[in-house]
């Protein structure tokens, strides 16, 4: 740092001068981070030949969407982007929803058992999903050839097993225990019981930490890999981070880079755009959940 | 905080609205909803039940398809599927890429669980011992004319049982050598013959690398060479005859010309002749293709592409075999169709047409020409326009010569199991042990001889655990 | 609340009319309350508790690779594996992955916290775009843009190494890199959540702490070192957990990079699982196996964690 050069200078020199240097760290420290989305960016926009060039370039010599349209048009893609679509919008509702339920009773109710209960769903965080996953399929399976309708290949097995979410429930608990009581306490005199309480002044209330939580599960959902690998096998179902592995694995030939990190650019472009919307919020929002304790 | 819970309300709505349409034909009501009433009840179920309850002419049978074939393979599959399509109003074929052949049998293995699997999929030639093993089959040649000699009798009796033929013969292919033409002719160098051994190969990379090219050869870490380069060396991967003459118990390609063929291969990384690029079939070809090795162990059925991505050049000729052997050949490799059975005559019998037509003279000449995977038609031989088309694409030839030649019987009368391949229940499992020996010997400095005895000892432990099934 | 503190207040005989509507009221404001539960409750109890005897049961067969068929071979599947050094090499490798993202991943996203946390008139809204972006990147998409980067022909990284005359490894297929090169990919997909979270932590400490610091005339590092992360430290610990948790949970990257090669070198415990129960020759009796013990050490280190730390950070 330019701290000891700096001391020789006025004052509101000395303050420029570290500020410079911090945009350019940060500047350094960002480009880096970002690169990788750089990097894919300008190679889905190359030609066939520029992509397999050595030594790389940064810009495509030949700027091409050619790519995109491969990407689009060799697989269904806008299927795949429709069904990841579907599935994260069916969790992130339901996710959201049954937390808020859920977070509710562990935080203002009160009846037996009620902590126990709230622990036993704390340890479900510490169930890794692997150990869930062998039987899930097996579950989805069997309710399989009961009906097809609930088995694999349904969006309905795609969303199922996340439905609940014990992060979310811990998340909005610690934050509607900060609501003081007195809120409720006066919300019954005025005649409101559980249900409006909850809806029409804890929930608006609490809807920094909601929101953040929907941007978490969204994130979290739209990335799914595993589950939906296992669950699935019908092309007219996969979702778009299946859709792109198999894009990039073929068996016997090479793989078209340009059209791949097309179809990557697509993959990304939804929870990029979340992000660009909602950044500072996120930040902000998280910081209410209370996180720290 | 309010503009953000306006945020994210206006993205879920969008959400939802985008999902409703997005679910296409699909009757998807908004994703809000209770999701097992959202749950599309329509087309891939429809295949089968209108079918088992009223099996009317009129009804259309849709076949799911499932294949293995990426990228412009995949397009040729896609070709063939709606060429079938215009010409059956009857019947709708609906193929589904499933990724690579592992990827594709993995998948089949799970639906068998889930009670999803297909009609007809494409499983590669490892997987012939788990299909029979399934019992979950109808036999191609069960049906009604179906006549096995049209078949390259290599395939047909690849694919085949006590009973016939199971297995529908669809893109076959063997190994073979491309080389970097203009490379060769460059450096004054003779390009390899058609019968070379392990001495005459490094003997050429020394000549090669002496000359500045940077690797002699390149290949993947792959199973499959090593299966190959072993029958072509006349060596066993199993006893009881490969499998052939009784259930394979045991793995035996860590004796004999196993451990020569192994020690070949994995010094040709550790020597500097070859890049080690892991298990790639993919990468190796941009190491060809950009000129950093004058030569590539590949199948066939890149022989279209490999040319297209090179500047150069690119020929062909038959794999290496081990100096204590003569050359006998390549066992077949590829994929075949297979039938599941749907327990509906009307659907089987739809799938077997879908099956049949793959193998017809006009579909496996488009095939072939559009991939480098060989007819498995005998009768396509003196084709005028296959003809033609092999006098002016030369690499298309090399491989149904190199299979054409080999020895399918010994000097005594005997068939040459080496050529005929392993067979085995867990082969494609025990194919990935090769690929670990790889490693073992590249990366922990194992011996190869080491290498190939931990991989057997896995392997028998594999066949032990899955032949307690079916004893 | 039990009975018998009600009717210890209920002496005087009309009182007992007013015990019973109060029972009842606690008995209806208690269905309320597992009513609001019964949805998650349904969920979880499906689709993770009874899956965790389920697996117990699952672990105590050997089932065929398809058809459904099973042997019960008791805990053999659990001898063998304490047998197999390819087991034995996944603990490893997970190991070895866990310290390798976890404490890396965080110190970086600490360090980058802190410099964007000092207030700036202009770029802060870029600098936190570009570092905060990988938060949206799916593991899929992580995997297949490392997967060009580490290219060993045409791939960024190694031209970049050239530069600088380092002869780059081969990252995806070479046993001592393979690992390395998926951590890395993971350390990048996990920065920008660790930074929005550490960050939304320092930016909670009261200023009036750095105030009197530089008062007392504490430097940058004093005040980073006395007072940012001592205070951070409730933050560091749910960091901490999640970041342990995620890294045991880590498919994305090693199916699409490395698929657990070269030879098991970045075959983590998961991926183990995973390829025991879908891939290959499938046995998913030696799989159950597998993710029971997974769960028996995540549940021991969730109890050491809590126990270790839980003193040292107030966190409630």
């Amino acid at each position: 740092m330019s701290t000891s050069t700096a001391q020789i200078k006025p004052a509101r020199r000395k303050i420029k001068w570290g500020e410079i240097g911090l945009h350019v760290y940060l500047i350094g420290i960002g480009l880096v981070v970002a690169a990788p989305i750089i990097l894919a960016i300008f190679t889905s926009f190359k030609v066939a030949n520029d992509i397999t060039n050595y030594p790389p370039t940064l810009l495509p010599e030949v700027w091409t969407v050619e790519n995109y349209i491969t990407a689009w048009t060799a697989t269904p893609l806008w299927r795949f982007f429709a069904n990841s679509l579907i599935q994260t919008g069916t969790i992130v509702v339901f996710q959201v929803l049954f937390s808020i339920l859920a977070a509710y009773a562990f935080s203002v109710l009160e009846f037996p058992g009620r902590d126990l209960l709230f622990y036993v769903i704390l340890a479900s965080l510490m169930v890794p999903f692997q150990l869930t996953f062998i039987p899930n399929f097996l579950t989805i399976a069997k309710w399989g050839q009961i009906n097809e309708a609930i088995g694999p290949n349904t969006y309905f097995a795609l969303t199922v097993p996340f439905l609940a979410s014990a992060f979310g429930i811990f998340l909005l608990r610690q934050f509607f225990l900060t609501i003081p009581k007195d809120l409720h306490d006066s919300a019954k005199i005025d005649g409101a019981g559980n249900w409006r309480y909850l809806w029409q002044i804890l929930v608006p209330l609490s809807k920094g930490s909601i929101s953040a939580f929907s941007i978490f599960s969204f994130l979290g959902a739209w990335s799914q890999y595993l589950w939906p690998l296992v669950i699935t096998n019908e092309e007219n179902m996969r979702t778009i981070q299946i859709g792109i592995r198999f894009f990039l694995f073929d068996q016997e030939r090479g793989a078209d880079w340009g059209a791949v990190m097309a179809a990557a650019v697509i993959a990304l472009m939804p929870t990029l755009l979340i992000f660009l919307v909602a950044q500072r919020q996120l930040v902000k929002g998280i910081a209410m959940t209370g996180l720290k304790g | 905080m309010k503009s953000v819970f306006k945020t994210m309300t206006l993205l879920l709505i969008i959400t939802m609205f985008l999902a409703a349409c997005g679910g296409g034909e699909e009757p998807a009501a908004p994703a809000a909803e209770e999701p097992a009433a959202q749950e599309p009840a329509a087309e891939e179920p429809a295949a089968q039940e209108p079918a088992a309850e009223e099996p009317a002419a009129a009804e259309v049978i849709t076949i799911e398809f499932w294949h293995a074939m990426g990228g412009e393979l995949g397009t040729v599959v896609d070709e063939l599927v709606a060429r079938f399509n215009a010409s059956h109003d009857n019947i709708q074929v609906n193929a589904t890429f499933q990724g690579s052949y592992d990827d594709t049998y993995n998948a089949l293995l799970a639906s068998f669980d889930a009670g999803t699997e297909p009609n007809i999929t494409q499983n590669f030639d490892l997987a012939a011992q788990t299909m029979f093993d399934t019992g979950r089959l109808v036999a191609a040649s069960s049906f009604e004319g179906f006549d096995p000699d049209i078949f390259v009798p290599a395939v047909r009796d690849y694919y085949s049982d006590d009973s016939g033929m199971v297995g529908m013969a669809f893109n076959s292919s063997t190994p073979i050598m491309y080389y970097n033409a203009d490379m060769f002719a460059e450096l004054g160098i003779d390009p390899p013959g058609l019968d070379t051994t392990f001495s005459d190969l490094i003997a050429k990379c020394d000549e090669l690398q002496a000359a500045g090219v940077e690797f002699c050869i390149t290949f993947g870490q792959v199973g499959w060479y090593f299966e190959q380069i072993l029958a072509n060396s006349g060596g066993l991967y199993f006893n009881n005859n490969n499998g052939r003459t009784g259930r394979a118990t045991e793995a035996v390609f860590n004796q004999g010309q196993g451990a020569e063929v192994f020690t070949f291969l994995s010094s040709l990384i550790a020597d500097g002749y070859a890049p080690n690029v892991g298990k790639t079939w993919t990468d190796t070809d941009t190491v060809f293709q950009a000129g950093q090795a004058a030569m590539i162990f590949d199948s066939t059925s890149g022989a279209l592409g490999m040319q297209e991505g090179a500047d150069f050049e690119v020929k062909t000729t038959y794999i290496p075999h081990s100096d204590s052997s003569e050359r006998n050949g390549v066992i077949i490799g590829g994929a075949a169709l297979w039938l599941i059975d749907s327990g509906d005559d009307a659907v089987n019998q739809a799938a077997w047409e879908v099956m049949n037509f793959m193998a017809q003279p006009e579909q496996q000449v488009t095939w072939h020409t559009g991939t480098g995977y060989f007819p498995v038609r005998t009768d396509l031989d003196n084709n005028a326009d296959l003809k033609a088309f092999w006098a002016e694409n030369p690499n298309f030839r090399t491989a149904i010569d190199q299979l054409a030649s080999t020895n399918t019987t010994l000097a005594d009368g005997s068939p040459n199991y080496a050529v005929l391949g392993g067979k085995a229940g867990p082969f494609p499992a025990i194919r990935q042990f090769i690929v670990d020996a790889y490693s073992r010997v590249l990366d922990d400095g194992m011996s190869p001889q080491e290498a190939l005895d931990e991989a057997a000892e896995k392997a028998n432990q594999e066949l032990s655990d899955y032949n307690a099934f079916f004893e | 609340m039990s009975q018998s503190v009600s009717i210890h207040k209920s002496s005087p005989s009309q009182n007992a009319d007013k015990t019973y509507n109060n029972n009842w009221a606690k008995i209806k404001s208690a269905l309320e309350g597992y009513l609001y539960l019964v949805p998650s409750l349904i969920i979880l109890t499906i689709f993770v508790f009874i899956p965790i005897v389920a697996s117990f049961q699952l672990s105590l067969t050997r089932i065929a690779p398809f058809g459904g068929k099973s042997i019960a071979v008791g805990l053999e599947n659990y001898t063998r594996l304490f047998a197999d050094p390819e087991y034995i090499n996944s603990l490893k490798v997970s190991l070895l992955f866990t310290l390798g993202t976890v404490p890396g991943g965080l110190i970086l996203a600490v360090a980058m916290a802190i410099a964007l946390s000092y207030p700036m008139k202009h770029l802060s809204w870029f600098h936190r775009l570009l570092i905060f972006v990988p938060i949206v990147i799916s593991s899929a998409v992580t995997g297949v843009l490392f997967r060009w980067i580490y290219h060993p022909v045409v791939g960024y990284l190694n031209y970049i190494l050239s530069l600088m005359g380092i002869e780059g490894p081969l990252w995806l297929s070479s046993k001592d890199w393979a690992l390395v090169s998926v951590m890395l990919a993971v350390v990048w997909r996990q920065l920008g959540f660790n930074v929005i979270i550490a960050l939304a932590g320092i930016q909670n400490i009261d200023s009036t702490y750095y105030e009197a610091a530089k008062v007392d005339g504490a430097n940058l590092w004093h005040r980073i070192r006395h007072i940012t992360l001592p205070l951070l430290s409730p933050t560091l610990f749910f960091l901490f957990i999640i970041n342990v948790i995620n890294s045991l949970q880590v498919f994305g990257e090693i199916n699409i990079l490395t698929e657990g090669g070269p030879g098991g070198a970045s075959n983590t415990l998961l991926y183990s699982i995973y390829y025991d129960a879908f891939v290959g020759t499938p046995f998913r009796g030696y799989a159950s196996a597998q993710a029971y013990l997974l769960f028996i050490i995540i549940l021991i280190m969730s109890f050491v964690q809590f126990r270790g730390f839980g003193r040292k950070v107030h966190y409630q």
